[in-house]
C-alpha cells in the first residue's frame, strides 16, 4: 500500500522549486521551502534534507523507479534491497549491505554483551568455564580489546571441540600485534560463509553450535556464538566495498553509528552522497560525518564543530538549555523537524500533501530523536539518551520507520543496563523478517533468565 | 449514524466534565479493586498504587537502576543477609504524620503475619524473615532469608503506616482500602465512578499535575473518540484495531508500555465432563483461534510489529521459558475434535454432544474489562463452542468478582470455562497458577483448582533448579505438558498500548508498575 502511494504520489505531484543535488554529492542550489523564522529548525539546512531534495521530481525518480530503493526505504527490507539493487547496483547496492552489516553487527554486540553482562556481571558458581570465551567477545566488540586480549591470554577452561575452534579465532587476532578483533576472513573459515558477492544474502546456521558443561552435573549450556553475526556483519561490510569501491570511506562514516566500538573511528569529513543519506535517518549529507565525529573521538564538541553544515548538529544545538540537551526541546525540535519538512514538501508539490510526504516527514521525525539520543550519550546524559531511543522506538512502528539496526541498537543499550524485556521483543519480531537473527537470542535470553531469576518470585497481574 | 451521534454527542459531554484546570483525566481498564497494595491483584492495581504509595526500592524506567525515594542510605551487613537502611527525614504521610523506621518495620511485620490473607506477600515472605528498627537514628535492619545476589529486587513492597492500622493482620476491608495514605506523589480517593487523584507536595515528591482523574473505561472506540476531542489525556490500554487512528494522530502519541501479558482460557477439570482430558482436547480443537482474533481483536498481516501472536502455552513467544517444540493451534481441526469426543464416550443427539445421558452445557465467564481489548470475545468463543455442538451460556464477571472470586479459586462450581488474561514483568513465574493449592500459599492463582502431581513435580524442578538451563528446562517441559493436560486453553500474546495526548510530557511509562516516574510528568494544555 505504502509502495503504491509513494509512486502514485511520485507520478502525480507536480513540483515547484528548483533543481537540488543529484546523485553522488553534486550540490547544487536550493530554492525549496524554507522553514518558518521561528522555527529551531534551521531553514537552509533543512533545504538540504532529503525529503526536500527529493521533492524534486526528477531526484526522486532516480530511486523510486528501482524497486531495490522502495524495498529499502518504504517497506524496511532490507534483504529485498539487497537482491533487489543486485550485483550491478553500485553505490545503491553498497547502501543495502551496509544497512544489513549495521543490523548485523548490533545483533552481534546484543548477544556478546547480553553475554557478558550475564556471565560476567553476575556470574554463579555453577557457570559453565567456558563463558570467559563470551565475556572476552564481549569486551572486544565493545571496544575493550585490552581487557579481551587479558582474558584470552588467561585461557579459557573446559571449552567443548566446537568452542575451541571460535576461541582459536579470536585468540589468534586478540594475542597479534597489534592486537584486534577477527578479520572476516578468519571468521568466514569457521561460520562457513561463501564468497563475498554484491547482491548476494548468506545464510548462517542458527542451530546451536555448540555446548558448554555448566559447573552443576548434567547441565549443558546451548551456545550459538555471536561470531557468526559478526562473521554476517564483516561479510556485508565487504560487500558494500565491493559493490563501489570508491566510496570506501563514504560507507565507513555511513555505518559509524553501528559500528563495533572496536573498529576504527571513521574521520573523512566529506558530505555523504545522496545514495548513503536517501531514505535514512541521515538527513544531510553532512550529519554523515558529524554522527561519525560525535560518536567517534570528539565525542560532544562535534555539535559546535558541525551546527552550520550538519542539520542534526544544529537541532542539536538548538535543543540546549543552560549548556546541555533538553529532553523536552530535543524533542520539540523533532517534531518540528517533522512539521517542517512535510509543511516544505506540501509547498513544493503546489500544496499537496501526498502519501510519501508524511512517511520521509516521519523518517525525519524519529531519525532526530535517535541522532539526539546520541548526543544526549555523548553529554554523559545516559537517561536523557533512553528516554529519547524509547521515544524514538515508539514512532517506529511502521516499516519505514523501524530499521532493524535502530531498533536492535536500543536492545543493546538495554542489555548494558541488564534490562532485557524489551530487547527480546524487539529481536522477536525481527527474526520474523531476519531469521540469521535467531543467533542473537542465546545472549539476550541467558541475561533474562539470570535477571529474571535473580528477582525472585512475583505475581503477575490480572 | 445514531450510534455515531449519540458517540458524538457522548464524547462532548465528557469533553465538559472531565477538562478543569491542570486536571489530567485518563480511562483505566476498570476501577482498582483495592487501594490496599498488600491486596494488589490486578495491573489497574498496581498502576493506581504507584500513584499514591513509595516502595521501598524500584528500578529506573530507563536506566533499570535500582532506586529509593525513602531512604537516606542502605548498605548489606552480616554477609549479606541483613539490610540497614535510613529513612529520610521530612517525608510526611498523606495524613501530615511523619514517615519513620517503625513503618517499614510494620509492613514487614503485616506482609509475614499469618493473619494477613494475601497472595501478593507471599514472595516476601519468602524472602524476609524479620525487621527492627531505631527510632533515634531513624534506621531499620531487615533481614532476609538468604544472601541474595539482588537484594534490593526482593524488597520493593510499598511501604504502609502504622498508625493506621490497629494491628499487623491486615485485612483486606478495612477501611484503608477504601480510603489509603501513602507518602506516594498523589493521594488517591475512590468513588464509584473513578479514583481522583491530588497531588500532595512532600520532601521526596513534587508531582506537577494536580489533579488525575482516573475513569473506568467502557468502549473503546468512544475512549479513543473521546482522547482525539480532549475529554481526557490519556487511554491506558489501546486496542490494536484503533492504533492506527491513533498513530495518525499529530496530537496523540502511543506509548509503549513493557509487559508481558497473555490471554488464556481457564478449564474447569475438577468436576463435570471437562475432567476428561480428551473433552478438554476436543474444545481446545474446536478453537479456531485465527478467526476468533480477526473477529475480536483486528490483524494486520503487514505489520512488522504484530501486537497479538498465538501461545501454545504459559509464555509470551519471546520469553526463553516458551517451548517453541510446541506449536500454537491457529485453526480449528473439527473432524480431530469429534474423534476425541468420540473417544470420551460422549454421542451427537439432535446437534449437541451428550455424554452419560446429559447434554454438555459449557458455562462460560470472562473477566468483563477484557472486552475494551478484543471486542465480543466472549460471545464470539461462545459462539465457535456453539458450532462445535457443546450449548453454552455466557457471562461476564465483574472485575471486582475476577479479582476476589476467579482468582482465588472460590468460582469453580459456577463455571466451566474462565476467559482471562495474566501479565508479567520480567519475573515470569507462573508457579502460583498451576500448583496444588495448599496451605503455605502455593496454587494462590490456581483458578479451577487445578491438580497434577506430574506438573507439581515440574513446578518444584523449577524452583530449586541450581542452574538457569536447569529452570528453563522445567519450564520448557511445564508448557509441553500443559498444552497436553490443557487445565488452560492458550490463546495469544497481546502487547499493550497506551496512547497519551501530546500536551502531558515528560510521561515515562514504567514497565510492570507504569508511574513510577510520576514526578516528571506535566501537562502543558
Amino acid at each position: 500500500m505504502l509502495r503504491r502511494a509513494f509512486v502514485v504520489s511520485f507520478v502525480a505531484s507536480v513540483i515547484a522549486g528548483s533543481a537540488l543535488f543529484a546523485c553522488s554529492g553534486e550540490t547544487t542550489e536550493s530554492a525549496v521551502a524554507n522553514a518558518p523564522s521561528d522555527s529551531m529548525v534551521n531553514g537552509e539546512l533543512l533545504a538540504l534534507s532529503w525529503p526536500m531534495v527529493t521533492a524534486d521530481e526528477a531526484v526522486l525518480a532516480t530511486y523510486s523507479s528501482q524497486p531495490g530503493w522502495l524495498s529499502l526505504v518504504t517497506e524496511g527490507k532490507i534483504r529485498d534491497a539487497v537482491e533487489q539493487l543486485g550485483p550491478t547496483g553500485g553505490l545503491s547496492a553498497a547502501r543495502a549491505h551496509a544497512e544489513a552489516a549495521a543490523m548485523y553487527k548490533q545483533a552481534s554486540l546484543l548477544s556478546a554483551t547480553s553475554a557478558q553482562a550475564t556471565y560476567e556481571g553476575s556470574p554463579r558458581d555453577t557457570d559453565a568455564r567456558g563463558t570467559a570465551h563470551l565475556n572476552m567477545i564481549g569486551h572486544a566488540l565493545n571496544g575493550d580489546i585490552a581487557g579481551a586480549k587479558a582474558l584470552a591470554e588467561a585461557g579459557v577452561d573446559d571449552l567443548s571441540p566446537g568452542a575451541q575452534a571460535f576461541h582459536d579465532v579470536w585468540k589468534m587476532a586478540l594475542m597479534a600485534d597489534p592486537a584486534g578483533t577477527p578479520t572476516a576472513e578468519a571468521l568466514t573459515a569457521v561460520v562457513n560463509l561463501p564468497p563475498v558477492a554484491v547482491g548476494q544474502w548468506p545464510e548462517i546456521s542458527t542451530a546451536v553450535h555448540y555446548t558448554l558443561a555448566e559447573q552443576a552435573e548434567g547441565s549443558e549450556l546451548n551456545i550459538t556464538d555471536p561470531s557468526a553475526l559478526m562473521a554476517l556483519a564483516l561479510w556485508h561490510d565487504a560487500a558494500a566495498d565491493l559493490a563501489s569501491p570508491e566510496s570506501v570511506d563514504a560507507l565507513d562514516v555511513f555505518g559509524a553509528r553501528y559500528r563495533f566500538l572496536s573498529e576504527p573511528v571513521p574521520t573523512a569529513e566529506a558530505d555523504l552522497p545522496m545514495e548513503l543519506v536517501f531514505g535514512s535517518d541521515i538527513l544531510v549529507p553532512a550529519d554523515g560525518p558529524f554522527l561519525a565525529a560525535l560518536t567517534g573521538g570528539a565525542g560532544i564538541s562535534a555539535v559546535d564543530t558541525w551546527k552550520d553544515r550538519s542539520l542534526l548538529a544544529a537541532l542539536a544545538d538548538a535543543s540546549r538549555v543552560e549548556g546541555a540537551l533538553s529532553v523536552d526541546a530535543a524533542q520539540d525540535a523533532a517534531a518540528q523537524a517533522r512539521a517542517d519538512v512535510l509543511a516544505g514538501m506540501s509547498e513544493a508539490a503546489g500544496g499537496n500533501t501526498m502519501g510519501h510526504h508524511r512517511v520521509f516527514a516521519d523518517i525525519v521525525m524519529v531519525g532526530v530523536l535517535r541522532a539526539m539520543a546520541l548526543v544526549a550519550e555523548a553529554e554523559g546524559n545516559h537517561e536523557a539518551a533512553g528516554i529519547l531511543l524509547i521515544s524514538a522506538m515508539e514512532r517506529s512502528g511502521s516499516e519505514y520507520t523501524a530499521d532493524p539496526e535502530a531498533l536492535l541498537f536500543l536492545s543493546v543499550w538495554d542489555a548494558r543496563n541488564r534490562y532485557p524485556v524489551r530487547g527480546t521483543e524487539i529481536l522477536h519480531n525481527l527474526i520474523r523478517r531476519y531469521p540469521n537473527l535467531e543467533a542473537a537470542r542465546f545472549g539476550l535470553d541467558a541475561l533474562t533468565l539470570r535477571e529474571s531469576r535473580a528477582r525472585g518470585s512475583q505475581n503477575p497481574g490480572l | 449514524m445514531r450510534r455515531a451521534n449519540t458517540l458524538l454527542i457522548a464524547t462532548g459531554m465528557m469533553a465538559t466534565i472531565l477538562l478543569t484546570g491542570s486536571t489530567v483525566s485518563y480511562y483505566e481498564e476498570s476501577l482498582p479493586s483495592t487501594m490496599n497494595p498488600l491486596y494488589a491483584r490486578s495491573m489497574v492495581d498496581y498502576r493506581s498504587h504507584e500513584l499514591m504509595f513509595d516502595r521501598l526500592f524500584f528500578r529506573s524506567p530507563i536506566t533499570n537502576e535500582v532506586e529509593t525515594r525513602i531512604l537516606d542510605s542502605y548498605e548489606l551487613v552480616e554477609d549479606n543477609r541483613k539490610l540497614r537502611v535510613v529513612v529520610k527525614e521530612g517525608i510526611q504521610w498523606h495524613d501530615g504524620e511523619e514517615l519513620g523506621p517503625n513503618d517499614i518495620c510494620f509492613t514487614v511485620a503485616a506482609m509475614l503475619d499469618p493473619g494477613t490473607a494475601s497472595p501478593v506477600v507471599k514472595p516476601f515472605r519468602e524472602s524476609i524473615t524479620s525487621c527492627e528498627y531505631n527510632s533515634r537514628d531513624r534506621s531499620a535492619e531487615i533481614t532476609l532469608s538468604r544472601s541474595y545476589h539482588n537484594p534490593y529486587d526482593r524488597l520493593g513492597f510499598a511501604v504502609l503506616p502504622e498508625h493506621l492500622f490497629p494491628s499487623t493482620a491486615v485485612s483486606p476491608d478495612l477501611d484503608f482500602s477504601h480510603r489509603p495514605i501513602g507518602t506516594g506523589p498523589m493521594r488517591g480517593s475512590k468513588g464509584t465512578r473513578g479514583v481522583r487523584f491530588t497531588a500532595v507536595p512532600n520532601g521526596h515528591h513534587n508531582a506537577r499535575i494536580e489533579v488525575m482523574n482516573l475513569q473506568p473505561g467502557g468502549d473503546s472506540f468512544v475512549q479513543i473518540r473521546t482522547l482525539m476531542a480532549s475529554g481526557v489525556q490519556g487511554v491506558i490500554t489501546v486496542p490494536p484495531a484503533l492504533r492506527p487512528e491513533v498513530q495518525a494522530s499529530d496530537d496523540v502519541a502511543l506509548k509503549s508500555y513493557d509487559l508481558r501479558s497473555w490471554w488464556f482460557i481457564a478449564v474447569n477439570s475438577t468436576s463435570g465432563p471437562l475432567q476428561n482430558k480428551k473433552i478438554r482436547q476436543a474444545i481446545d480443537m474446536s478453537v479456531d483461534r485465527t478467526e476468533l482474533r480477526k473477529l475480536t481483536i483486528g490483524y494486520d498481516d503487514n505489520d512488522p510489529n504484530p501486537p497479538c501472536e498465538f501461545i501454545s502455552g504459559p509464555f509470551v513467544q519471546s520469553s526463553p521459558y516458551y517451548n517453541r517444540q510446541v506449536p500454537p493451534r491457529n485453526e480449528a481441526d473439527m473432524a480431530r475434535a469429534e474423534q476425541l469426543m468420540v473417544e470420551a464416550g460422549a454421542q451427537k443427539i439432535a446437534g449437541s454432544w451428550v455424554i452419560d445421558g446429559e447434554p454438555i452445557t459449557l458455562r462460560i465467564g470472562m473477566n468483563a474489562p477484557l472486552d475494551a481489548e478484543a471486542r465480543d470475545i466472549l460471545n464470539q468463543f461462545g459462539n465457535q463452542m456453539q458450532g462445535a455442538s457443546f450449548n453454552q451460556q455466557v457471562t461476564r464477571v465483574s472485575a471486582d468478582d475476577w479479582a476476589t472470586r476467579a482468582v482465588t479459586g472460590s468460582l469453580t462450581s459456577e463455571y466451566d470455562l474462565l476467559i482471562g488474561k495474566w501479565s508479567f514483568g520480567l519475573v515470569e513465574d507462573v508457579n502460583s497458577l498451576f500448583h496444588t493449592r495448599t496451605t503455605d500459599g502455593k496454587g494462590g492463582l490456581n483458578i479451577f483448582n487445578y491438580s497434577n502431581p506430574e506438573v507439581d513435580t515440574i513446578l518444584s524442578r523449577y524452583e530449586s533448579a541450581r542452574t538457569d538451563t536447569e529452570a528453563q528446562d522445567a519450564y520448557h517441559d511445564l508448557h509441553a505438558k500443559l498444552a497436553e493436560e490443557l487445565p488452560y486453553i492458550f490463546l495469544w500474546k497481546l502487547d499493550t498500548k497506551s496512547a497519551w495526548r501530546n500536551e502531558v510530557r515528560g510521561n515515562t511509562i514504567s514497565p510492570y508498575y507504569y508511574f513510577t516516574n510520576f514526578d516528571g510528568w506535566r501537562y502543558d494544555g
